[in-house]
């Protein structure tokens, strides 16, 4: 395969080829939020992501650099997750080739912005009140269920997905906003 | 942008169903169905939402693993610096790592998962067994001697346990050889809630390294180990966690419990060990008797007695749930005596009832109705349960306590009330499952000051429409309130007769409750507007 004279202008400086490893930062959440849409369980999701990127690395070379690595990524992505789903005998989600394009588009959309938008939600995050502060460490630090996130927090486990789907959505809108004024 | 308010309602329930990891293949369909609806649109909206319940969740870690990553850099510089324990390595992965990516291939540790990609992961293997070798000197207090390759990292843990063992510590930590420096000590847990915890010296923004001697001198205080085991501390109590999985109890009383992680925890005494093999426990540890004692919650722990270099003394005892064991030093552990009621074994940091101890379990907003009324039929607990929040009556009732002090007798204690202020009301009900008096005693501590008590039947039943939940329904027989409250019932009072105690800051009440069928009271606590 030969290699493109011009580099992707999102990934690197002219002339010089980018890193997996840089590329790979680049992406790597953009990534994560894809694989998440077919496998919630983020320790699922870890291992698939793990594997995307040793098989991402091994066939770097073979990466055309002309093309959104994200996209590439999410090639490597597709056929991992149908095989986990294959190996434990679960029918995948089966989404529509126009949605998958769409989401594959939207994540390529978000992609070049990854490292600012870490560092909206960092800030984002540090604007939450301690309660939902708390329920997020619990939910995503410490991987409790809902149920025992409830108990923790004397709440119901149906008003802990409400909460956490809230702070989501407070999230999410907190950090597109830090992304419009930090255009 | 489209705003959350532009997402139908089934949408943003099915997405947080979604992101719980609990959407059945219906929600899933509902997500599916309004993606093709406006795919340009919709997928960009659930991208946002997918990247950052990602990013959360690689923050959460991050955070983690800087921490750790910190504590490598600091012992590469110590390392260079001092002893040539550990041999500096090529930082380049470690560079990498600080900025947060996520690799593939091994991981290291349950919350640190650093892991590189194949063609990564030799060049950073030298760091990762840095970081193991890092961990494992830290842990035995700078030992000289371990070389930084010969410790697999997967081998890190298994080491770690060895080393658990009292005895080894004991010869590491009290025989400091000539040559060895103060090393900086690894993090095994973090101060993660509590109620008024003071601390003889508070740790340092909340974080506990190996062998920190710590004395909690007032309240409570939640603890949770890098390994996954969660501690609430009862002061008194001095202890010193030891590693991500274990902690030595001189005095006090602890609930441990790896629920949430199904790991193991040891709770090291000073003439016994407490062996996890299940999920919660408490111990604790008389201060001048030295007496243990345990009861286990559920699983299974066992009890091994050790001497005072916590050299192993028989075969110990295996308890199981339900059961509890004493022990004192000369003796044997013996089965029995402690229960369930000794230790405090809920968050201290639960927003409507900051603890409880004694008969009592809080149950949340639950109503009380014929469909589940067996659930809360009990001869050994009182249940809490939360009613209306942040709710301003407006309207004036009576009620039998606004003061603090002890109340034996409720006869004529009935005073007007009008609050045009919120309060958070709470129902404390014992609905006995047997025909016989029961007699139950606990504490409940609320988060804010006990505004009133309404202690009569009457005072009840006229204000359950403004404070009840809907679906409740409360036995509306007479006599289910505080007795006594006629004369007539004096001669009984000491067998059936209810107490209550309510705290000079208001906050704490402690309850007696003699019933045959069912005795309940409302409190009222100053409240906040309610949360959406």
């Amino acid at each position: 395969m030969s290699k493109p004279l011009n580099p992707h202008p999102n990934q690197s400086g002219p002339g010089k080829s980018p890193s997996f490893a840089k590329l790979w930062l680049q992406n790597q959440h953009a990534l994560g939020g894809f694989v998440c849409l077919h496998v919630p369980d983020h320790h699922l999701a870890d291992d698939i992501i793990q594997e995307v990127a040793e098989l991402a690395a091994e066939r770097f070379e073979q990466y055309d650099q002309t093309r959104p690595f994200i996209g590439w990524l999410i090639g490597i992505a597709r056929n991992r997750i149908a095989q986990a789903y294959r190996e434990k005998g679960r029918r995948p989600i089966v989404y529509s080739s126009e949605v998958l394009d769409s989401i594959a588009n939207a994540y390529t959309a978000l992609q070049p912005t990854d490292d600012d938008r870490l560092e909206g939600l960092r800030q984002c995050m540090a604007k939450l009140s301690d309660r939902h502060r708390r329920v997020i460490e619990l939910r995503y630090a410490r991987q409790l269920t809902s149920e025992h996130i409830a108990k923790q927090v004397g709440c119901s486990p149906r008003a802990v997905i409400s909460m956490l789907q809230r702070v989501r959505s407070a999230l999410r809108e907190c950090v597109s906003q830090y992304m419009e004024t930090n255009r | 942008m489209k705003e959350p308010n532009d997402i139908p309602r089934e949408i943003e329930d099915a997405l947080a169903l979604f992101f719980d990891n609990q959407a059945s293949p219906e929600v899933c369909r509902t997500i599916h169905d309004w993606l093709e609806e406006e795919p340009s649109v919709n997928a960009t909206i659930f991208a946002e939402y997918a990247t950052v319940d990602r990013m959360i969740y690689e923050a959460q870690k991050t955070e983690d693993a800087s921490a750790v990553f910190a504590l490598l850099a600091e012992m590469e510089a110590a390392a260079e610096a001092e002893l040539v324990v550990i041999q500096a390595e090529p930082k380049k992965p470690l560079e990498t790592a600080k900025a947060g990516v996520r690799f593939a291939g091994k991981s290291i540790g349950k919350n640190t998962n650093i892991v590189i990609p194949k063609s990564l992961f030799y060049g950073g293997l030298a760091a990762v067994l840095l970081l193991g070798a890092g961990l494992l000197w830290a842990f035995i207090g700078g030992q000289a001697g371990v070389e930084p390759g010969s410790t697999p990292p997967d081998q890190v843990a298994e080491q770690t346990q060895s080393l658990d063992k009292p005895e080894q510590r004991q010869q590491q930590s009290t025989e400091p050889t000539p040559e060895s420096k103060p090393t900086p000590a690894a993090l095994v847990a973090r101060v993660t809630g509590g109620y008024q915890a003071s601390w003889s010296q508070p740790p340092v923004d909340g974080k506990i390294t190996a062998d920190q001697s710590l004395e909690l001198t007032a309240g409570f205080a939640e603890l949770s180990f890098s390994d996954g085991a969660r501690v609430l501390i009862q002061a008194p109590a001095k202890i010193q966690p030891l590693t991500p999985i274990s902690l030595r109890l001189r005095s006090g009383k602890l609930f441990a419990t790896t629920e949430a992680s199904g790991d193991q925890f040891i709770v090291h005494t000073p003439n016994l060990r407490l062996t996890d093999l299940g999920t919660s426990f408490g111990v604790s540890v008389d201060p001048l008797s030295g007496k243990t004692s345990t009861y286990v919650y559920s699983g299974k722990v066992h009890a091994v007695p050790v001497d005072e270099h916590g050299q192993a003394k028989g075969e110990g005892l295996m308890l199981v749930e339900d059961q509890s064991g004493t022990y004192e030093t000369g003796s044997t552990v013996q089965p029995g005596g402690a229960d369930r009621h000794r230790f405090v074994t809920e968050s201290t940091e639960a927003p409507y009832i900051v603890h409880h101890t004694g008969q009592a379990k809080y149950v949340g907003r639950t109503p009380v109705n014929e469909t589940n009324l067996d659930e809360f039929s009990s001869d050994r607990y009182c249940f809490i349960m939360l009613e209306h929040t942040g709710f301003s009556p407006r309207i004036e009732f009576d009620v039998a306590i606004t003061e603090p002090g002890l109340y034996e007798s409720f006869i004529d204690l009935s005073k007007p009330l009008y609050l045009d202020t919120p309060v958070d009301s709470y129902l404390v009900r014992l609905n006995t499952a047997s025909e016989e008096l029961v007699t139950l005693t606990g504490q409940v501590t609320f988060p804010r000051p006990v505004v009133a008590i309404l202690a009569s039947t009457d005072q009840r039943l006229e204000t359950d429409e403004l404070f009840a939940l809907p679906d409740s329904d409360l036995s509306t027989q007479d006599g289910d309130g505080l007795e006594p409250f006629k004369p007539l019932q004096l001669v009984n009072q000491l067998d059936d007769g209810d107490s209550i105690r309510l705290s000079d800051d208001r906050r704490t009440i402690d309850y007696r409750l003699a019933a045959k069928n069912i005795d309940q009271f409302r409190v009222l606590i100053q409240g906040v507007e309610d949360q959406p």
